[in-house]
């Protein structure tokens, strides 16, 4: 195989999880990226793409539970998964925290998953080499 | 130069333009003078004369913002013009100077910065 240039990488995912195929695709992605040896800075969850951080979701059974995914991912190359905390909090996605600050009674983030600011994300603009955008929508 | 966000949603149709602009203006907060390209619809966004009765938060509220944030590179797809039909002065209570570019300027704006990200 001939040598390859190693970039630093951002993955912006946008769209739900129940867009499949562009779901499946950012994280078949990330796994590859992580498979030659390239860093993630951080897969950042934007838009619908928060969606995918809520540990509730239940797909029926033989369907792709694409959070888990991103879990066992995260867990095995310690991977940040930060979560856009305005669209989170927007689509009811929120930690034990915010769930007190805003007295929801329930949180229902995913383990793995953080919320974070946009400035996470303004901030992996200048460490990347890359920002790849999936499930952006026209 | 660092990122350009092209703009081609309309304004409410879905909540991209809002979140795009969210993301412009905190690319300036970490002073990376993003770039904005409006293209096709997201020309829309800028006519800011039939916005006056949406009940969604005014994006010519976050536009107004822009000379504060020094956005300052705002480029406007020429072809779009003719496509969505828009005469040009309706742009001119704009708060903020642009540039209109034609297609191999699009090509080269394109290819002068590091990231983009389409919204």
């Amino acid at each position: 195989m001939p040598a390859m240039n190693l970039l630093n990488y951002c993955i912006i995912v946008r769209c739900g999880p129940d867009q499949q195929s562009q779901a499946l695709s950012a994280l078949e992605f990330t796994k590859a990226l992580l498979a030659q040896g390239h860093n993630v800075e951080r897969v950042f969850f934007y838009q619908q793409g928060v969606l995918t951080a809520s540990r509730l979701r239940t797909p029926a059974q033989g369907e792709l539970n694409i959070t888990k995914l991103w879990q066992k991912l995260q867990v095995e190359n310690k991977l940040e998964l930060d979560v856009c905390i305005a669209a989170a909090l927007h689509n009811g996605i929120v930690d034990k925290t915010e769930s007190e600050r805003y007295e929801l009674g329930a949180h229902n983030l995913a383990s793995g998953f953080q919320l974070a600011g946009l400035g996470q994300l303004a901030g992996a603009t200048i460490a990347c080499d890359r920002v790849v955008t999936f499930g952006a929508s026209q | 130069m660092s990122t350009l966000i092209v703009m081609r949603s309309t304004p409410y149709g879905n909540t991209n333009a809002k979140d795009a602009l969210d993301i412009a203006l905190i690319l300036a907060t970490f002073e990376q003078s993003p770039s904005l390209l409006y293209q096709g619809a997201g020309l829309q966004q800028l006519l800011l004369d039939s916005q006056h009765t949406t009940p969604f938060k005014h994006i010519g509220n976050i536009l107004n913002a822009f000379p504060i944030y020094d956005i300052e590179q705002i480029y406007i797809d020429k072809a779009s013009i003719n496509e969505q039909n828009i005469n040009l002065d309706r742009l001119n209570d704009l708060p903020v100077e642009y540039k209109l570019l034609d297609t191999n300027q699009v090509t080269e704006l394109m290819h002068n910065h590091q990231h983009i990200m389409v919204f």
